[in-house]
Order: C-alpha cells, then sequence, then structure tokens
C-alpha cells in the first residue's frame, strides 16, 4: 500500500532543509499582450515548419465564418470514402481500425509551438486524431493562446476539479530514430490541417453540417 | 578498481565507425537544442525555476505523494508501490495474469529498461511488445537502448536493414543498402536515397505493429511527470505509439519513479517548455498525453528502487531532479566516444555515471564518476541545473576515500605537495629535463597516456623562468 510507504519518505524529508517553492506567475507577469494578426501569423509558421518532408500544401486556411470553415473542411476532405472518415462525437463510438481522414474541434490552439489542444472524454474520441492518416481541425481563432505556460496556467486553474483527458499534438506523428533522419509518418497522422474562423463556433452544429456534407444524410 | 569500465570502453572505441555516428547524432540534437535556447529570452529564467520545483518537490516528497495518492485513486485509478524491481514487475505481471493478458504493448520507458520488465513478462508467459521505433529494432537485436532519448544511436541504415530484414520485418534489403558483410560502412548513395530507404523501413514497422497495437490485451508505459494536485500521468513522445499503447487496450499499466512528481498543472508549463528542446531540440514533442482520468482500467505503480536511499544522501538527493532528457550525453566526449554501451548501464552519460552507484551496488558502477573529463559541459547544457561535474568529484572522493589509494599516488602526491611549498627546494630539485623525459614512459599513469598517443615532450625552461623573461 502506498499510504504506508509515505510516511518512511516523510522520515527522510524531516532531515532535509526545506526548498522553497517558485510560483510561474512572477515569470510571465507584467508581458505585454501580444497583437492578435501576429499570433495567427506565428502559429501558421509554425504549423507550416512542422510539415513532413515533401508536404507543401498550406496547413492552415484562415476562413471568415463558420459557412466558410465548412466550405474549406470537405474540400481538404474531398474524395475520402464516407466509411473511411471519422468526425469527432458523430455516431457511436468508432471501432478499432485505421482511417484515411479525421476532423476535430480543439479546446486551444499555441502559437509559439504550433500546438493544438484537444479535450478527450473517452479513449475513442482521440481515434479521430490518432487512427487516421490525414487530421484536420476546425476551429474559433480566440481560441489561439501565446504559448505553453499560458496554456498550462489556465489548465492549472481547473486542476482542483475533475480535469478531463487532453493531448496537445504539434505536428504529424514523426521518428528520427534512424540515424536522426525525419520520417513522417510514425504510428499516428502523416499531416495535421487547421482551418480557423474568424467568428465563433458551435461545435456540435459544425460537425452536424460536416456529417450532413461529407457522409450524406 | 576492477578495470571494468576501461575494457567496455575500449571495446567501443576500437570501432571507428561508433564514433562518427554518435557524433553526428549527437550535433544534430545539440545545434537544435543551442538555436532554440537562444533565441528564447526566458530560457535561464526556466532552467532556474525548473531545478527550484524540483527541490522543492523532492524535500516535500512525502506531501506530494500523499496528494498523488489521493487525487490518482479519486480519478479511478490504482496506484501501487514497488520498493525494488523485482516488486514492480511482481506487480505488472500480476495484473496482466489476472486479467488473462498474453500480449502488451509497451511505450517508450527507461523505468522499465531499469527494472528489465520485459524479462519478468517473458518468463510469465507474457509477449511484451516495444513499439518506439528504435526501441523496437533494440528488442529485435536483443540489445539495451544506448542513449535515453535516442535508443538506436549506435546503429547505421544499413545495420538496422539488416536487422529488420533477419526478424521478417521487411522482406527483403533495399539494393542500394547493401554492403559487403566485412566493410558494413555507410553505402554510397546520395542523402535523399538514404532519406527514403528510412521511410521505407519505418512504414514497414508500423505496418508490422500496428496488427499488435489493435489487438494487444494491456498497455505499458511510463512517465515523464505525475501532476499531484491533479492526479495526471504525462507522457511525451512524437511517434504516438504512447497514445496508441495507453488508450487502445482496455488495461493500461504505468510504471513510474517517484522522483517524477511535480506540484502542479502549471508548472507544466516550465517543464515541458525544457524537455523536448533539451532532448531532442524541438519546441514541443509531437503529442503530450495528460492522462487525469482512466481510459479503461488504470494502474500506477510507484517504483522506489534506491531513490529513498537516495534522498537520504545529503549531498546528492538533487540526482533525482533528472527529466531523463538526455543533453548531458549529447554533449558529453566520454559519452560520445563510448556510447551508452560502454557504461553498461540503463542511464549512461554523466547522469549515469553518478546515478548508477546509487541504484546499484555492483562494484562495476563505482567506476563510472571516473569516467568523465570534468569538461563541464553537463552542467551548461542540463535543464534542470544539476551540477554533475561536482556530484563526479564527490563521487570520486568518496570512493578514493573508501577503497584507499595506492601507496605510491598516495606517497608521490604527498611529496609533491610538500615541495610546492617550498618554492626555493622545488626550482632546486627540478631534475634535467632530458631524465625527466626519459623517466616518464615508466610511471603508471603515463605509460597509460603514451600507450595510445604520444606524451608532449617537456620543456628546457620552466614556466616560471619563462614569465620572469617574457611577462614581469
Amino acid at each position: 500500500m502506498p499510504e504506508d510507504q509515505i510516511p518512511k519518505i516523510a522520515a527522510i524529508t524531516e532531515r532535509m532543509g526545506k526548498e522553497p517553492y517558485l510560483d510561474a506567475a512572477a515569470q510571465s507577469a507584467g508581458r505585454p499582450r501580444p497583437d492578435p494578426i501576429a499570433v495567427i501569423r506565428e502559429f501558421e509558421r509554425r504549423l507550416n515548419e512542422l510539415r513532413g518532408p515533401g508536404d507543401d500544401t498550406p496547413a492552415m486556411l484562415l476562413t471568415a465564418n463558420a459557412e466558410e470553415a465548412v466550405q474549406a473542411a470537405c474540400e481538404l476532405a474531398a474524395g475520402t470514402p464516407q466509411g473511411d472518415m471519422l468526425i469527432q462525437g458523430v455516431g457511436p463510438a468508432p471501432a478499432k481500425r485505421d482511417y484515411a481522414l479525421g476532423i476535430t474541434s480543439a479546446q486551444a490552439l499555441i502559437a509559439s509551438t504550433g500546438t493544438i489542444v484537444l479535450g478527450l472524454d473517452s479513449a475513442a474520441q482521440g481515434y479521430a486524431s490518432l487512427l487516421v492518416d490525414r487530421h484536420i481541425v476546425v476551429a474559433h481563432i480566440g481560441l489561439l493562446i501565446p504559448d505553453l505556460p499560458t496554456l498550462y496556467a489556465a489548465l492549472g486553474k481547473q486542476a482542483g476539479g475533475k480535469l478531463i483527458n487532453i493531448v496537445c499534438i504539434t505536428g504529424c506523428s514523426r521518428t528520427a530514430d534512424i540515424e536522426k533522419t525525419l520520417v513522417v509518418p510514425a504510428h499516428g497522422p502523416r499531416e495535421v490541417r487547421v482551418v480557423l474562423s474568424q467568428s465563433p463556433l458551435d461545435w456540435p452544429a459544425l460537425r452536424d453540417a460536416l456529417k450532413a456534407r461529407l457522409t450524406g444524410p | 578498481m576492477s578495470g571494468h569500465f576501461r575494457q567496455t570502453s575500449a571495446d567501443r572505441v576500437a570501432d571507428p565507425a561508433l564514433a562518427d555516428k554518435l557524433y553526428a547524432a549527437t550535433t544534430t540534437s545539440l545545434d537544435k537544442m543551442k538555436h532554440l535556447a537562444a533565441e528564447n529570452p526566458d530560457w535561464e529564467s526556466l532552467r532556474e525555476r525548473a531545478r527550484q520545483i524540483k527541490r522543492h518537490t523532492l524535500t516535500h516528497l512525502d506531501e506530494y505523494l500523499d496528494s498523488f495518492v489521493k487525487t490518482a485513486t479519486a480519478n479511478g485509478a490504482k496506484v501501487h508501490w514497488a520498493h525494488k524491481a523485482e516488486d514492480a514487475c511482481k506487480w505488472v505481471v500480476d495484473i496482466a495474469q489476472e486479467h488473462g493478458v498474453k500480449r502488451v504493448t509497451k511505450a517508450k520507458s527507461m523505468t522499465s529498461e531499469e527494472i528489465e520488465l520485459n524479462k519478468a513478462l517473458l518468463a510469465a508467459g507474457i509477449e511484451p511488445f516495444e513499439t518506439d521505433l528504435g526501441e523496437m529494432i533494440c528488442q529485435l537485436a536483443g540489445e539495451p537502448p544506448s542513449h535515453v532519448t535516442a535508443p538506436i544511436i549506435h546503429m547505421s541504415m544499413e545495420e538496422i536493414a539488416r536487422l529488420l530484414h533477419q526478424k521478417g520485418v521487411i522482406e527483403s534489403i533495399p539494393e542500394f543498402l547493401k554492403t559487403d558483410e566485412h566493410a558494413p560502412d555507410r553505402a554510397p548513395v546520395s542523402n535523399e536515397t538514404r532519406v527514403a530507404a528510412a521511410a521505407a523501413m519505418v512504414a514497414k514497422a508500423r505496418a508490422w505493429l500496428r496488427e499488435r497495437f489493435l489487438t494487444a490485451d494491456m498497455g505499458i508505459s511510463g512517465a515523464n511527470f505525475l501532476v499531484a494536485e491533479s492526479g495526471t500521468l504525462v507522457l511525451v513522445e512524437n511517434e504516438a505509439n504512447i497514445r496508441l499503447s495507453t488508450s487502445l487496450p482496455p488495461l493500461h499499466v504505468a510504471v513510474v519513479g517517484i522522483e517524477k512528481l511535480i506540484p502542479k498543472f502549471s508548472d507544466l508549463g516550465t517543464f515541458l517548455s525544457l524537455l523536448p528542446v533539451a532532448a531532442t531540440g524541438q519546441r514541443q514533442s509531437g503529442y503530450v498525453s495528460l492522462i487525469s482520468q482512466p481510459y479503461g482500467e488504470l494502474h500506477i505503480i510507484l517504483l522506489d528502487n534506491g531513490r529513498s536511499r537516495l534522498l537520504l544522501d545529503e549531498q546528492h538527493w538533487d540526482l533525482l531532479s533528472c527529466i531523463r532528457c538526455g543533453a548531458c550525453m549529447n554533449v558529453c566526449p566520454v559519452y560520445r566516444q563510448v556510447s551508452g554501451h560502454g557504461y553498461e548501464s540503463v542511464y549512461p552519460g554523466p547522469i549515469g555515471a553518478v546515478l548508477m552507484p546509487h541504484l546499484r551496488d555492483e562494484p562495476q558502477f563505482k567506476e563510472l564518476p571516473f569516467a568523465s573529463s570534468l569538461c563541464h559541459a553537463c552542467a551548461e547544457v542540463c535543464p534542470v541545473k544539476i551540477p554533475l561535474p561536482q556530484r563526479l568529484l564527490e563521487w570520486r572522493d568518496r570512493i578514493v576515500r573508501s577503497h584507499g589509494r595506492p601507496r605510491f599516488e598516495a606517497t608521490a602526491f604527498a611529496a609533491w605537495s610538500w615541495l610546492m611549498r617550498h618554492p626555493g627546494l622545488y626550482h632546486g630539485a627540478r631534475p634535467p629535463v632530458s631524465i625527466m623525459n626519459a623517466m616518464t614512459s615508466f610511471f603508471g599513469a603515463a605509460k597509460d597516456w603514451s600507450a595510445t598517443r604520444d606524451l608532449p615532450p617537456i620543456a628546457e625552461e620552466t614556466f616560471t623562468a619563462w614569465w620572469k623573461k617574457n611577462r614581469a
């Protein structure tokens, strides 16, 4: 039982000089708020840098509203067979197998690293970003935050309650194990694309619109 | 000293291709790291904060363990304690057998290497599959990884192709990677061809493992961090094999050292800004999984295995701050000649040299603190600012004190020390240069040196005389 072992560790730490905690808040306090346009451009630059070798189509598409975002996502998905596609939250839990394409929303986007933050209520919710060859994210620009410390400070504020599982995705699945040669994909998606909308999105409505357009009635 | 490291390192140095492979791979990571660290104005303050948070956590480890056990249990995970490596293996095997597990997919984990989990699983009739590409190749080769973040840093593409072919992962070796058995060096092909060959092998390995991912009964992982306030496992990777191992099977077992705790979720902003940069020179790793709620059944095995004993060490407890990025290996001039295999220890390089003698009692590990040039490069690069050269020196001091040193060495240094404090005598006692030059080849240390290279001849003029003439 771990509970029985903790007093033994306490007997050790009791003898140690206590080192103080250094709060992270002090580090980012007083920074100017970054310009929103610069944040979008930085996110785009990072996403493009993260593409695999030979992938040179734009990794980020900026659209005006939900309708345009659906249109852009459908163009990216064009030609994918209906049974080969996962849309996060559509239908029953998907089977464990490979799919050609997955479309998801996001919880947050991080500009300085080109990271997409997904919240996952279940393992199966992760399949659309994991068991697919191509992953498309549709999200509102309001989700963009400047950097990792901002993300974890925000998540930390929810940590008192029950945190849902989160995966932070930065680029495509890759390995450089063989002679440090970059190879894409390793075990996950080969390609990641982000469709940004300048007006707020309602994911359930957007998801239904995508489903109607891509998988028929 | 039994000379174990001397032999294992000499064997590695005798392979001239090894140092080239290590140099190329470590320089790639280091250059990227230096570039990213230089452009981040917060780099030094991030390091300082990471160091302080680790020191704080370790000096309050009981409180954070208590908090983690409570939060993780409330989240629905089952938390166990393993005092020794064997206990951890027993936990994993028991859990597997209880669920009738036959096949296991494994995320890359140095902790699992440390406790030799695969051996225990195989002995119990359970088949483990390493799923990180590098670890999978190590498993097929029957070799331990030679670097904490780059397991097959010691292998060339040609060697990997031969191995994958021999094990049936690829049907044939690409024509241009075929080399003569007697000259297994790099095949003379363009870089583009090599990139394509690597991609083809990775694609085959992906397909080979995919079926195993989809049918595994259990996934095993370590963790890079444990968040005390939320009971969260934090797993960092690039390939997505950890996501697959931890979310596809209905059962997930994580074996994690007790030193991986951090107090708060917000501390990840600091550690995840440092770890990928120091490990692989990336702004961020491909996937960071933050598992708070179990996807299926989740067991977390907290591993002590010598860590609490190290925490008791008033001088060395801060070695538990290590986040296993491998940067100290990348910069180490000794590691870059001998690879992880030269150290014959699960954690190699400067951190391994100071950590292993604490974790294991075998005398061979007491040689490792001497396997360093004390150049300080490791201390400069360490993202959590562990004073590695100081710890190396302290180990040497402890070992020499407990073993004593050869009488000749002790007498020679005592005489030297006495002479240095008597400058008049010191200068007068200097024998003619010709005699000193002739003598050097007879003495132990100089003989070892001159076995593989020339000792520079001693100058006619002393430095003191030169200084008086030129600078005074």
